[in-house]
């Protein structure tokens, strides 16, 4: 890899920590902890974490994994978005998070040329989904009904990814069959969602409870368990993931989803932080690495970062029911106290990296 | 009654898509003595992070050819689409230029034939959950 691509990958990855650090900001002062910079950017909270951080690492990801110099439109214009938020200029994030979206769309339609079976066609159909959503945002849908186009995005996008590695066990015929027939549901469920249909979360959500299952029961995660180190760590997180997906496929069934309120708040929050964050966490050792030449030996401290997560949730969850305000600040402050204990972890282990390291 | 698991891809059941490159008995390719030996016991310390399997026990080398000091290894992924890709390279090669008597490595990422569980090893295999 050339020092001008590695950089420019380190350089993408740092703007999605900026924007990170800025969504927590947001997040917290939607809370009532608010900072000036946070309060300037509670209202881009969803669209920051979403589309700046999680969109473009995930793009980076992919086209890494295309390996097209051509690939990197996605994961650049994905931290163009986040620029423009970060900046205030709200009004060019709708497009260019549409752009960063047809650019990822054509990098998992190259992957498809590459390989054209189950996992690469999910991974396509769920990028798809967020270019209907960030459409949708552009046009104007409400971003409550947005959302339901950026969790289907990445649901599809890691149901794809585990059931890429899910081969290296046996399952039955059926599994993947239900897999595709739950995924076809469950995008119809998002543009029923768009389109205001209020079957369509209510569908959506019986949609994130069976891949919830799916997960439990088809997933290598559970073989991985016994294995030590991070194939653990990472298996813990996983099945954690997919029981708050579940969690929020449940609350989606049986109540539709508000336009705000506690019952939105925890839905989004058990997919956001429940699922995606959780995979985030306990991948953050594979794909740095992989992606940016960043070592980051895997650390039983990790599990501290991992553990503040789903029990600050938990906690923001009781609140959001109670409902109590301060239980859920003091859940909702717990990601921040998470993502920085990951950080911490990290620097740990890429401390003992330095030391292990032969001095001249 | 036996539960109908899934079939193995065909490229796996097909003897020319295995050919030299794909056999199961890896024994004709991957031979234990001298430096290709070596090389080939230097590849096993390779992890793949996501399951803490070596890549060759998940099957993923294909070839390793050595001709004096000079080593070429021709290896796969799970599937192309992966992005661990370079970075398993880079493991890989930095593994054998470490072993004495080497003066150059290559090593090739291919794609055919593709990897099915079935190149995994026994061992590897049973961890999953194969029946034997």
């Amino acid at each position: 890899m050339r020092l001008g691509e590695l950089q420019l990958r380190r350089g993408l990855l740092l703007l999605a920590a900026a924007a990170a650090l800025s969504a927590v900001l947001g997040g917290l002062a939607r809370l009532g902890l608010g900072t000036d910079w946070g309060d300037a950017r509670a209202v881009d909270h969803g669209p920051l974490f979403v589309l700046g951080v999680f969109g473009t690492v995930i793009a980076l990801e992919r086209a890494v994994a295309l390996g097209a110099s051509w690939g990197r439109a996605a994961p650049l214009l994905g931290a163009m978005t986040a620029l423009a938020l970060l900046l205030g200029f709200r009004e060019l994030g709708p497009p260019l998070a549409g752009a960063s979206a047809v650019a990822l769309v054509a990098v998992n339609a190259a992957i498809v040329r590459r390989q054209a079976v189950a996992f690469t066609w999910l991974m396509l159909l769920g990028s798809g989904l967020l270019l209907v959503g960030n459409v949708a945002w552009l046009v104007g849908v409400p971003v409550h009904l947005v959302v339901c186009g950026w969790m289907g995005f990445f649901v599809l996008t890691i149901l794809a990814e585990r059931l890429e590695l899910s081969r290296l066990a046996p399952k039955p015929r059926w599994a993947t069959s239900t897999l595709w027939l739950t995924s076809i549901a469950l995008t119809a469920a998002v543009g029923l969602s768009l389109a205001q249909a209020p079957l369509g979360p209510r569908l959506l959500g019986v949609c994130f409870a069976a891949l919830a299952l799916w997960e439990v029961r088809f997933d290598i995660a559970r073989r991985l368990l016994s294995v030590d180190g991070l194939p653990r760590y990472a298996a813990v997180g996983v099945l954690a993931g997919a029981g708050w997906l579940g969690v929020s496929g449940a609350l989606l069934a049986a109540g539709g989803l508000a336009a705000a309120g506690p019952h939105y708040d925890a839905v989004l929050h058990g997919v956001f932080i429940g699922f995606v964050l959780s995979m985030v966490f306990v991948h953050a050792p594979i794909i740095l690495p992989a992606v940016a030449r960043l070592e980051l030996p895997f650390s039983s401290t990790m599990y501290v970062a991992l553990g503040v997560l789903h029990v600050g949730l938990s906690v923001r969850l009781f609140g959001d029911f109670l409902p109590h305000a301060a239980l859920r600040r003091v859940g909702g402050l717990s990601t921040a106290v998470a993502l920085l204990a990951l950080g911490l972890a990290a620097l740990w282990s890429r401390r003992r990296v330095s030391e292990r390291r032969p001095t001249a | 009654m036996k539960p109908a698991y899934q079939e193995l891809s065909a490229a796996a059941s097909d003897p020319l898509a295995r050919g030299l490159l794909g056999a199961q008995d890896m024994s004709s390719i991957l031979d234990a003595t001298g430096l290709a030996g070596e090389v080939r016991r230097a590849l096993g310390s390779v992890i793949d992070p996501e399951v803490g399997i070596d890549i060759v026990s998940l099957g993923l080398v294909y070839a390793i050819d050595v001709r004096g000091g000079e080593v070429s290894v021709q290896m796969t992924m799970t599937t192309p689409a992966c992005p661990l890709g370079e970075h398993l390279v880079l493991d890989a090669k930095r593994c054998i230029q470490e072993l004495p008597g080497v003066q150059w490595v290559d090593i090739e990422l291919v794609w055919e034939p593709p990897w099915d569980p079935t190149r995994m090893s026994a061992e590897a295999r049973a961890r999953f959950g194969w029946a034997p």
